[in-house]
């Protein structure tokens, strides 16, 4: 009995390391690879590796048509990014700190872009912009995104602010602060992490859009609808240099919001 | 907090919330209700030579009942949703067990490490994926050099296969979430007791953890079957020549074959039999869950 539970056991748990190195295989080796090859001399974009090389992001930077997608998506993402952050800010504040009628169904609304497929919604702003004879550019592209950033901002600054002391904004409201003051003053200061998180989690889904910039855009197109139109059927080393790039910064600017979401959450625990 | 209503000020203050929420209504409405309304209003008109003729009409439901390819089309929608949402629950599900039940200190560790593909650029992602599963990809160059196969395996990239792949690999994040958030909240003791009363393995799971991570289930299903049956740019840059769906027929409508009424009339279509197929399924479901709880007591 004993010895086969043991080794009953063992199994199990050689099965569980197998799993899960088999899913954190299937959800980091294709990015993995993708950065790799970045960094490959060889002008075919595959293995064998051939020799280090930072060549593909010298080519990277000479072209044109790139530069302009990178820089319209740096508009775009930070417009957007603001618009969603003091949108998603008010909402979440209004959600949590309120009770009101209707708080229900505004809360199950707030999920309402990311429910849509992103095709239909593009479809359907298109079709009303036309309707009302507005052009589209870049404007349009900034909006859509705002959308389809807010609920992600509301449920990460949500997330903090939940955990906010109700305590604290009592005792200031009891002293007098008006409703204006004790927000700024007293849970501005301990949500701001969130705040912040919220916008780099913004930024970074706005910068890597493609199906609502692809129906809003005008003549002005972001970074990955360039990439989309030009790079469609071939693959260049300077595209993979250039996910790389894009890669690294969103893992980066990842990390760093949960970080700082995390580490709000310790203090306010803390306190 | 409760405030009464004399006081200008508490009147004040009971407006407070509205006036907050003021920015998000007008986003929502100008951004996505009134769009979609006048989205489903459009297959509704019809097209004749250049213009819209703004008259109510079901000819173009007519016209889609009329051509079967396109009923199909949303079938094979239907079809790959399916695929994608049960094969991501069954890749997150362990996952999700285990981070809810065994990780504790590491969990929010476990938590980004899951969440970082998912900011991932879908573009991004999709040449990540051309490049595993290309004809000189990582697969298929670790496969010869194996010496497994011969040539490289052309239906790897540029098929369906290619773009299910690719899909299920962002929506993992959101299967995952789903489950997780359910489990996590699963009482530990009750997995003991059923276990310290003889249940087996299997019969805990079957009748303690996975009915009450269902809710969770569902959830995620619904998230990944949302995106995968109205995908436009994985199908066209992963899925071939010869991926022809009804999300591409419909942007078609928009496009070349500019015939804006009859591309909403197929999506307001589309969208209601994903919609009644969904609500079906949750209702047998939630039936049948409900049924087993009497029978069981």
């Amino acid at each position: 009995m004993q010895p086969r539970a043991v080794s009953a056991w063992t199994s199990r748990n050689l099965a569980s390391a197998l799993y899960l190195t088999a899913i954190f295989a299937f959800l980091y080796v294709p990015i993995l690879v993708l950065i790799l090859l970045a960094f490959n001399d060889s002008q075919m974009t595959s293995f064998p590796f051939r020799g280090f090389t930072i060549q593909w992001f010298d080519v990277l930077m000479q072209d044109e048509a790139i530069l302009r997608g990178l820089y319209n998506s740096f508009i775009v993402a930070l417009w957007a990014t603001g618009i969603a952050v003091v949108v998603g800010t008010m909402t979440a504040y209004a959600l949590l700190r309120y009770r009101f009628r209707g708080r229900i169904v505004i809360a199950v609304l707030t999920l309402l872009p990311v429910i849509v497929p992103k095709t239909v919604l593009g479809l359907s702003i298109l079709t009303l912009t036309s309707h009302l004879h507005l052009s589209r550019s870049l404007v349009t592209v900034i909006f859509g995104h705002a959308l389809i950033c807010l609920p992600f901002v509301i449920i990460i600054v949500g997330s903090v602010l939940i955990r906010v002391d109700k305590g604290l904004i009592e005792a200031a409201r009891d002293l007098g602060a008006s409703e204006f003051l004790t927000f700024r003053k007293v849970v501005l200061p301990l949500i701001l992490n969130g705040i912040v998180a919220g916008a780099f989690v913004a930024f970074i889904l706005s910068f890597a859009e493609f199906n609502l910039s692809f129906f809003l855009s005008g003549r002005e197109q972001t970074l990955p609808l360039v990439i989309f139109s030009e790079f469609r059927f071939e693959i260049t080393p300077k595209i993979n240099a250039l996910s790389a790039a894009m890669v690294t910064a969103s893992i980066a600017l990842t990390v760093a919001a949960e970080y700082l979401r995390a580490r709000r959450g310790r203090a306010s625990k803390a306190s | 907090m409760t405030a009464g209503t004399k006081t200008p000020g508490a009147r004040l203050r009971r407006l407070q919330p509205y006036l907050l929420l003021a920015p998000f209504l007008l986003l929502l409405v100008t951004g996505i209700l009134l769009p979609m309304a006048l989205f489903v209003v459009y297959g509704f008109w019809r097209k004749a030579g250049f213009d819209v003729i703004e008259e109510f009409t079901l000819h173009n439901f007519a016209l889609l009942l009329d051509r079967p390819v396109y009923l199909w089309l949303i079938g094979k929608a239907i079809v790959y949703g399916a695929i994608a949402s049960v094969v991501t629950l069954l890749l997150a599900y362990p996952l999700a067990y285990i981070t809810a039940t065994r990780v504790t200190s590491a969990k929010g560790l476990v938590l980004l490490a899951v969440l970082v593909p998912l900011y991932t650029s879908d573009i991004v992602r999709i040449f990540a994926w051309r490049s595993v599963l290309g004809g000189n990809g990582l697969i298929n160059q670790l496969l010869m050099s194996a010496q497994l196969i011969e040539e490289p395996i052309a239906w790897l990239l540029f098929s369906p296969f290619a773009a299910l792949v690719s899909l299920c690999h962002m929506l993992f994040p959101f299967m995952f979430l789903a489950v997780w958030a359910s489990l996590e909240k699963l009482n530990v003791s009750l997995v003991e007791s059923a276990r310290d009363l003889g249940a087996g393995p299997l019969t805990v799971f079957r009748r303690v953890v996975l009915p009450l991570s269902l809710p969770g289930v569902f959830a995620g299903m619904f998230f990944v079957f949302i995106p995968v049956a109205g995908d436009y740019l994985y199908i066209n840059m992963m899925g071939g020549t010869g991926g022809v769906t009804i999300t591409k027929a419909i942007v078609q409508q928009f496009g070349a074959a500019n015939n804006w009424p009859f591309g909403s009339a197929m999506a307001t279509s589309t969208m209601l039999a994903m919609l009644a197929l969904l609500l079906g399924l949750a209702l047998v479901l939630s039936r049948l869950s409900s049924l087993r709880a009497f029978r069981h007591g």
